[in-house]
C-alpha cells in the first residue's frame, strides 16, 4: 500500500500483520493488560519493564530508522491535513505558471502576427 | 481485599480502562482474551479442529464460548452459558419486525456475535461484555461461595442472605414494564436489547421514538440494596418480591436518550439522591437555556401574538439519569411522562416563544423572574412522592402570580413584587391565599378577560411548568392524556402563525 520503501518498513515495525501466529499483539489492549497484570501482582513492578520491552524496542528501531531515512524525515514532518493544504498550493502555484506561460505565448504570437 | 481500596490500585484501574476506551484493539482473539482477562474473567482457547478455535471466558455465572475462524481470522459464533437456574437469558436483539409473530423467519440476532463481526474494533463487545461481567459480580446466587468476583465487588464483606439473579431480573423486567405501563395506560413500547446494546429501551408506540433505557448500574454506595420488585398485575403495583432477597452494590436505573436536546426538569421533580447524572446546567436549547429564557420574561411579556404569562414556579434543571431501585420504580412513569410532557408541550412553545424577535421585553424583567423562579423553592421537599402534592402547591402560587399580574395592569409596576411576595408570604400558606386573593377582589375571569382587552391581535398564553393555557381557546396540564396535549399544541400553533 504505501510507496515509500522507508515509511512501508515504519508500517510494519508498528502495526502487526494479518497472519497473527507470528506478530506479538497490538500495543494499546497489550498496555492495558501488562497493567492489569501488574494490578493483579503488585509484587512484581518490573513486570511492566519486561512485557512492554517490545514496544520499547520497535519504537526504537522506528526512531533510528526515521533518523537515517532522508525520505522519512521529509515526509512525516507534516500532517496529512498539512499535506494535502500543501498539495492545494502546489496545484495553485502550477495554475498561475500555466496561466503565465499561456499569456507570453498570446503575445508571442501578437508579435509573430505584426511581423 | 484491601487492595482495593488502594489508591495505587484505584490509578492502575483508571489507566487500565482509559486504555481500554481509547483502544479496546482490533477484533483478533488475542485482543478478546486480553480484554476478557482485564475484566477479570478466566480465559482459555481451545482447538476444537483444525479450522475452529474456541475461547472460553467464564466467570462465577457466565460462560461465554467465542468460535473464531483460523482460516479466516474471523468470529464464527457465540453462545453465553449462565452456571445458575435461569438460563433464558435474552442477549439477542428484539426481532424487528413487530406485531408478528412467526418466530423463525424474523428471529433477533445475537448481540454478542454482532459486536464481534460488525464492528472494526472491540468496542461494543467491550460495552456488552462489561454489563454482563456487572450482573454477574452482583448477582447474589449461591453457586460457588468462595467466588465472589473480581475488582468491582470492593464491598468487602459481601454477606449475601436472599438470592437475587440480575440476568433473570433483567429479562423479566420488560414485561413487568410492558404491564406496568398497560394498567396505567401510557402508550409505550418496551423493546430488550436494541442495535446490539443490552438494555431495557422504552419508546413510544405510534412513532418509536426511543425516550428512556433501562439498564443496571455499579451503585455509589457500595452498601446500597436492591431488592427483587416485581409488578403484580392482580394489585397493579410493584412489590418486594422477598424482603430476604437483595443483592448489595448495584442500582437499577434509567437514562433518558436524549439525542436532540438534553431533557429539562423542574428543580424537584425527582428526589435529588435519585439523580445520577446532573447534565449541564449550561446546556442550551436554540442558544439561550430554558432558566434564562424564563427570567427574561416578566410578569406579563409580549411575543409576537402571545401576551405571555410567565406562571412558572420553580427553576429548570437539565437532567439525565435516575435510580429507580426498588420502590422508585413507580418514578419511571412519572420520569416518561415528564419527558413527553415537555418534548410535546413545553420545547415548542419554548421555541415559538423564543424565536428571534425584538428584546424589547429582556429590561426590567430580571427582578421578576428570578422571583418566579426562586419563590416556591423552601417548599418542595425532596421525599418520594413530591411530585404529586407539587401539582396543589403550584395550584396555590397560580393565584398570587395573577394577583402580581393584576397590579401590573392597574398601573403599580413600581410595586417591588419580591417585597409584595414576602409581605404577604402567599406561596407558604393557603390562608394567606384566600386573604391576599379577598383583597384584591379578583378572580381568573377578570384577567383574561382584561388580556383580550389589552389588544384584539395578541392573545393570552399562561405557560408554567406543568400546565399551559391560551386564553379560554384551549387548555391541558401535565396530567391531561397526550390527545389533549395534541390538540392544545395545535391551537397554540394556529394562534402563533
Amino acid at each position: 500500500m504505501l510507496q515509500n520503501e522507508g515509511l512501508r518498513q515504519v508500517h510494519d515495525m508498528l502495526v502487526p500483520h494479518d497472519d497473527q501466529s507470528t506478530q506479538p499483539s497490538e500495543f494499546v489492549p497489550h498496555l492495558f493488560y501488562s497493567l492489569y497484570q501488574i494490578r493483579k501482582d503488585p509484587s512484581n513492578s518490573n513486570q511492566l519493564e519486561t512485557s512492554t520491552g517490545f514496544i520499547k524496542h520497535r519504537l526504537k528501531n522506528c526512531k533510528s530508522l526515521i533518523a537515517t531515512n532522508e525520505d522519512c524525515r521529509n515526509l512525516l514532518s507534516k500532517s496529512v491535513e498539512e499535506w494535502q493544504q500543501d498539495i492545494r498550493n502546489k496545484e495553485k502555484e502550477l495554475e498561475v505558471k500555466r496561466k503565465m506561460l499561456d499569456d507570453l505565448g498570446k503575445r508571442l504570437q501578437v508579435f509573430k502576427e505584426r511581423k | 481485599m484491601t487492595m482495593a481500596s488502594d489508591s495505587y490500585a484505584l490509578q492502575l484501574d483508571e489507566m487500565i480502562q482509559l486504555f481500554q476506551e481509547y483502544k479496546s484493539g482490533s477484533v483478533t482473539l488475542d485482543n478478546i482474551t486480553k480484554l476478557c482477562q482485564t475484566l477479570g474473567l478466566e480465559s482459555f482457547i481451545d482447538d476444537i479442529d483444525a479450522e475452529t478455535s474456541r475461547l472460553s471466558t467464564a466467570s462465577k455465572i457466565i460462560v461465554i464460548d467465542i468460535d473464531f475462524s483460523k482460516s479466516i481470522g474471523r468470529v464464527k459464533d457465540v453462545k453465553l452459558v449462565l452456571a445458575s437456574n435461569f438460563d433464558n437469558f435474552n442477549y439477542f436483539n428484539e426481532p424487528v419486525v413487530q406485531a408478528n409473530n412467526d418466530s423463525n423467519s424474523n428471529e433477533g440476532s445475537n448481540i454478542l456475535l454482532n459486536s464481534l463481526t460488525q464492528y472494526p474494533d472491540l468496542h461494543q463487545f467491550h460495552h456488552n461484555l462489561k454489563f454482563l461481567y456487572l450482573l454477574d459480580t452482583f448477582s447474589s446466587i449461591n453457586i460457588d461461595a468462595n467466588n465472589n468476583g473480581g475488582p468491582n465487588n470492593d464491598g468487602g464483606g459481601g454477606e449475601f442472605s436472599g438470592e437475587l439473579d440480575l440476568f433473570k431480573y433483567f429479562t423479566e423486567l420488560a414485561q413487568f414494564l410492558r404491564q406496568y405501563f398497560a394498567d396505567q395506560g401510557a402508550p409505550l413500547k418496551v423493546v430488550t436489547n436494541l442495535n446490539n446494546r443490552f438494555g431495557i429501551y422504552i419508546m413510544t408506540q405510534l412513532d418509536r421514538v426511543l425516550l428512556a433505557k433501562i439498564t443496571f448500574e455499579k451503585s455509589r454506595d457500595s452498601q446500597q440494596r436492591l431488592y427483587e420488585y416485581v409488578y403484580y398485575e392482580g394489585n397493579k403495583e410493584w412489590i418486594n418480591e422477598s424482603p430476604e432477597s437483595f443483592t448489595s452494590g448495584v442500582s437499577m436505573v434509567m437514562e433518558i436518550s436524549d439525542k436532540t436536546n438534553p431533557t429539562w426538569f423542574p428543580k424537584d421533580y425527582v428526589p435529588k439522591e435519585l439523580v445520577l447524572d446532573e447534565g449541564d446546567s449550561n446546556d442550551k436549547i436554540n442558544d439561550v437555556s430554558p432558566n434564562e429564557f424564563m427570567n427574561s420574561l416578566s410578569m406579563n411579556a409580549s411575543r409576537g401574538k402571545f401576551q405571555v404569562m410567565n406562571d412558572f414556579t420553580t427553576q429548570l434543571v437539565p437532567l439525565r439519569k435516575f435510580d429507580i431501585s426498588n420502590d422508585n420504580s413507580e418514578l419511571i412513569i412519572e420520569i416518561l411522562r415528564w419527558i413527553q410532557w415537555s418534548r410535546t408541550v413545553l420545547y415548542p412553545i419554548y421555541k415559538t416563544l423564543n424565536a428571534p424577535e425584538d428584546e424589547a421585553t429582556k429590561g426590567d424583567a430580571g427582578k421578576e423572574g428570578t422571583v418566579t423562579a426562586n419563590g416556591p423553592q423552601g417548599r418542595h421537599g425532596s421525599v418520594a412522592a413530591e411530585h404529586r402534592k407539587r401539582r396543589h402547591s403550584s395550584k396555590n402560587k397560580r393565584s398570587s402570580m395573577t394577583e402580581a399580574t393584576m397590579l401590573k395592569e392597574e398601573g403599580l409596576q413600581q410595586f417591588n413584587l419580591q417585597e409584595l411576595m414576602t409581605d404577604q408570604d402567599t406561596d407558604l400558606n393557603q390562608g394567606s391565599e384566600k386573604a391576599s386573593t379577598g383583597l384584591l377582589g379578583v378572580d381568573k375571569m377578570q384577567v383574561d378577560d382584561q388580556a383580550i382587552d389589552d389588544s384584539d391581535t395578541t392573545c393570552q398564553l399562561v405557560f408554567s411548568e406543568d400546565r399551559v393555557s391560551l386564553e379560554n381557546v384551549a387548555q391541558c396540564t401535565l396530567y391531561d392524556d397526550m390527545a389533549k396535549w395534541d390538540s392544545f399544541i395545535e391551537a397554540f400553533k394556529t394562534y402563533s402563525i
